[in-house]
C-alpha cells in the first residue's frame, strides 16, 4: 500500500498542493460525538472511531488522515488497567491501575507476547485497517518513549526515580522503548513500510522535566526508536512535541524523523523558532491553542489561525495548520468549521 | 447566495437545487457553543448562532425567533427558559387561564410590551439590518388559545363549554392580528412573513370536526385579514398528524405563494394535491430520526422526501418535520445537505 492522497500526505511526498493544509491533531473524540457515537467508542471501538473520523473529514473538508492514539497508551498493554471516558468532563482514557507500583514490578514487566492482542492494540489495528481500506495514510498509534514510561509507573514516580534511582528510570525506559519498537514493527508487518510512525511526548515537556533530563532520559531512547522505525523502511515520523519544549528544541534536532519528518508543536512554542530549528528537514505543523479552539469566539479563533499561517506558510518543507494539542472533543462545531475556513481562505497559495 | 433561493421561489422563479430550509434553534446554540436558552432570551446571540450555523451547513433562508409555547407569557402566564440536558425550548410554568372565570379578566395584551414580543421585535430589527426576510413567529389561532389555557382544558371546554372555547379563540385571533399589524407598521407589510405554528390542532389532539368548528373559521379569518393588510406570504407549520384536517386547511388562504410545512406524519404527495398549486411545500423528515437514526437512515429518508416532492408546482424545500432536536448529531444534519446535493438538483 502507499500513502493516501490527502494534502498532508502529498506534501510529505513532495507533490504540489493548492494551499495550506489543515489537520486537527487527534480529532477522534470530536468526530465520534459529531457522528452520534460516544467518547468511549472513539477509544474502544476501532471501526467506529475511524469511521467517525472519515465522516468528519467528509463533512468539514479537512486534510490529513485518521489516527488512533491516546496519552496513557502502554498501561493496558503492560497489564495495567484503564478507564474509557464517560461523562461530561472526560475526554480520553485514563489510568485506573498502574502496571508498576514499586521497584520490584519493573523486573516483572514483560513485553506482550502478541502485540495484536495486547491492551488497546486490537482497537488500533481495527482503526488502521479501516483507514487502509479507505485509501488513507496509516499511522502507528504509539506515544513517545518517555511518556509511555511515565504511564507505566506514574509520572511523578518516574520523575522521582530519575533524581534518586536513575538506573530504575533507565530500566523503565528500556521497557518502553522495546514496547514501542514492537508496536511499530507489528504495524509495518501488517500494513507495510509505507506508513507513518507517530510519537507524542507530552511528559517530556519543560513543564515536567528539564532540558538536562531530556538529554539523559528521553533523547537516547527516542533516537533508538526512531532509528529502528526508519530501518524498518518507514520514511516519515510525525512527532508531537507537546507543551512547552522550548528548551528541548535543539535536542530534538538530533532525533531522526525521516525525510521529511513531521513536527507538530504546542502553542507554547514560537513557530518561527521551530522553523529555524527544523524547517530544512521537516514539515512544520501547529499550533492553535486548544483552549481557544474550544472556548474562544470564532473571530478570535480565525485570527489565531491566520497568525499561525503567517508564521508558518514559508516553512521550507511545508506547513500544516494544526491544533497545538489533542483537539477538544466538545469544541463547538462552528469553531472547527472556522478553523478550516481560515485555512481555505487565508492559506491559499 | 443561500437566502436567494427562498426569495427566488417566492418570486416564482426556478432555483438550482432544492433549498434546505431551517427549523432549528437549540441545535444552532449547541453548534456555536451557546446555551439553548440564549436562542430565546438573547436576540443578538440567537441571530448570530443561526447565521453562523446556516453558513456552515448551507442552509437557506434567514434566522427566525420564536417558540411553540407562544401565548402563555404574553397573556400574563409564566414560562421557563430551557436548561439542562433534556429541555430544548421554553415551557409553561403557569397558564394565564385555568378556569372559565379567568376569561372575564382576560384582556388583549399590548403587542409592544407583552411577554417575548420585545425580544422578537429586537430580533426582527436584526433581520432588517442584515437584509434577510422579516418574520414574526406566533402560534396558530388554536395553539395560541391552547397556550393561554392548558390544551387539556381547552379540549374539555370544546366539549362541555364551547362558548368559553370560542371566547378564547376570539381573543387569541385578535392578538395575532395585533402583533402582525405592529410588525407590518414597523417594517412594511410586504416585507413581513408571519410564521404560524399549529401543533395543538393536530389530530393526535382534536378531531377534524373540532378543527372545522374551533380552528378553521378563526385561522381563515385571521389569514384573510393579514393578507388584507398587505402581507404577501404566510408560512404555516401544520404540525404533527393532520391528515384528516388537510381538506380544511386547503380552504385557508396563505398568500401567493404561501408556504406550508408538514410533520413527517403527513404524506407529501397528499400535501401537494391540496396545496401544490398555491403554496411552496416544505418538509418533512422525521425529527426524531435526525436525532437517533444512523447517517444512512437520515440520508435515505431525505432522499425519499426530496424525490417525492421536488417537483411540486410552486416549489419544494427540504426541512425537518418539526424542530430539529438540539442534540442531533452534526453529521446527521450534514446528511440533509448531502441528500440535496445528490438528489435535489434541478
Amino acid at each position: 500500500m502507499a500513502l493516501g492522497n490527502d494534502r498532508v500526505s502529498m506534501l510529505i511526498q513532495g507533490e504540489p498542493i493548492d494551499g495550506i493544509p489543515v489537520f486537527p491533531l487527534g480529532i477522534r473524540g470530536f468526530a465520534a460525538l459529531g457522528a452520534g457515537y460516544t467518547l468511549a467508542d472513539a477509544y474502544g471501538n476501532g471501526e467506529r472511531s475511524c469511521q467517525a473520523e472519515l465522516w468528519a473529514q467528509e463533512q468539514y473538508g479537512f486534510d490529513g488522515f485518521p489516527n488512533y492514539a491516546y496519552g496513557v497508551l502502554g498501561v493496558w498493554e503492560y497489564g495495567g488497567e484503564i478507564h474509557m471516558p464517560d461523562g461530561e468532563f472526560e475526554q480520553a482514557p485514563m489510568t485506573v491501575r498502574l502496571p508498576v507500583t514499586n521497584e520490584e514490578d519493573i523486573e516483572k514487566l514483560q513485553l506482550p507476547p502478541d502485540i495484536s492482542t495486547a491492551g488497546a492494540m486490537p482497537v488500533g489495528l481495527a482503526h488502521s485497517h479501516l483507514a487502509a481500506q479507505a485509501g488513507r495514510t496509516v499511522i502507528t498509534p504509539n506515544a513517545g518513549v518517555f511518556t509511555t514510561a511515565g504511564c507505566l509507573c506514574g509520572l511523578s514516580q518516574l520523575a522521582k526515580w530519575m533524581m534518586k534511582k536513575p538506573a530504575l528510570a533507565h530500566r523503565l525506559l528500556e521497557h518502553s522503548r522495546d514496547l514501542l519498537i514492537a508496536m511499530v514493527q507489528h504495524w509495518v508487518n501488517t500494513f507495510g513500510p509505507d506508513i507513518l510512525m507517530y510519537n507524542a511526548e507530552p511528559s517530556a515537556s519543560n513543564q515536567v522535566i528539564s532540558a538536562r533530563h531530556f538529554e539523559e532520559f528521553v533523547l537516547p531512547y527516542t533516537i533508538e526508536v526512531h532509528s529502528a522505525a526508519l530501518k524498518m523502511g518507514i520514511k516519515h515520523i510525525m512527532v508531537h512535541v507537546c507543551g512547552d519544549q522550548n528548551l528541548n528544541l535543539d535536542l530534538w534536532k538530533r532525533v531522526p524523523a525521516g525525510d521529511p519528518g513531521l513536527l507538530t508543536f504546542g502553542h507554547e512554542v514560537d513557530l518561527r523558532r521551530a522553523i529555524e530549528v527544523f524547517g530544512e528537514t521537516s514539515v512544520i505543523m501547529g499550533n492553535v491553542e486548544p483552549a481557544l479552539i474550544q472556548t474562544g469566539h470564532p473571530d478570535d479563533l480565525y485570527q489565531a489561525c491566520t497568525a499561525c499561517i503567517d508564521a508558518g506558510r514559508n516553512a521550507p518543507r511545508g506547513f500544516v495548520l494544526m491544533s497545538g494539542c489533542g483537539f477538544p472533543p466538545r469544541t463547538p462545531p462552528y469553531n472547527f468549521y472556522t478553523m478550516v475556513k481560515a485555512a481555505r481562505e487565508y492559506g491559499r497559495r | 447566495m443561500a437566502i436567494d433561493r427562498v426569495q427566488e421561489l417566492l418570486s416564482g422563479r426556478q432555483v438550482d437545487r432544492v433549498p434546505l430550509y431551517h427549523f432549528l434553534l437549540g441545535f444552532c446554540a449547541r453548534n456555536v457553543g451557546y446555551e439553548v436558552a440564549d436562542m430565546y432570551s438573547d436576540p443578538q446571540k440567537s441571530y448570530q448562532a443561526q447565521a453562523w450555523t446556516f453558513e456552515q451547513y448551507g442552509i437557506d433562508g434567514g434566522p427566525d425567533y420564536g417558540y411553540a409555547s407562544y401565548g402563555g407569557w404574553e397573556f400574563g402566564g409564566e414560562i421557563k427558559m430551557p436548561e439542562g440536558e433534556w429541555q430544548q425550548a421554553p415551557s409553561h410554568v403557569t397558564f394565564p387561564v385555568t378556569k372559565p372565570e379567568d376569561l372575564d379578566g382576560l384582556t388583549l395584551p399590548d403587542a409592544r410590551t407583552a411577554g417575548s414580543l420585545p425580544l422578537a421585535m429586537e430580533f426582527s430589527k436584526l433581520q432588517q439590518q442584515n437584509g434577510v426576510p422579516i418574520t414574526v413567529i406566533l402560534g396558530g389561532n388554536f395553539s395560541v388559545a391552547g397556550n393561554i389555557c392548558p390544551p387539556s382544558t381547552l379540549c374539555r371546554w370544546m366539549l362541555k363549554k364551547p362558548d368559553a372555547a370560542h371566547r378564547l379563540l376570539r381573543i387569541a385571533s385578535d392578538h395575532i392580528l395585533d402583533v402582525v399589524r405592529l410588525w407590518a407598521d414597523t417594517f412594511g407589510a410586504e416585507n413581513v412573513i408571519p410564521n404560524l405554528w399549529e401543533p395543538i390542532a393536530a389530530n393526535d389532539i382534536i378531531s377534524p370536526k373540532q378543527f372545522e368548528q374551533f380552528a378553521l373559521p378563526y385561522i381563515k379569518e385571521t389569514n384573510e385579514q393579514m393578507l388584507d393588510m398587505g402581507i404577501k406570504h404566510i408560512l404555516y407549520h401544520i404540525c404533527g398528524e393532520q391528515n384528516a384536517n388537510m381538506p380544511l386547511w386547503a380552504q385557508i388562504p396563505m398568500g401567493d405563494p404561501g408556504m406550508v410545512t408538514f410533520g413527517h406524519q403527513v404524506t407529501l404527495t397528499k400535501a401537494i394535491e391540496h396545496f401544490g398549486d398555491s403554496c411552496i411545500i416544505l418538509g418533512n423528515v422525521d425529527s426524531s430520526l435526525i436525532q437517533t437514526g444512523t447517517p444512512q437512515q437520515v440520508y435515505e429518508a431525505c432522499r425519499d422526501v426530496i424525490l417525492e416532492a421536488k417537483d411540486a408546482p410552486r416549489g419544494f424545500m427540504l426541512m425537518s418535520g418539526c424542530e430539529l432536536p438540539p442534540m442531533s448529531a452534526p453529521y446527521n444534519v450534514y446528511m440533509m445537505k448531502k441528500a440535496i446535493e445528490d438528489f435535489g438538483q434541478y
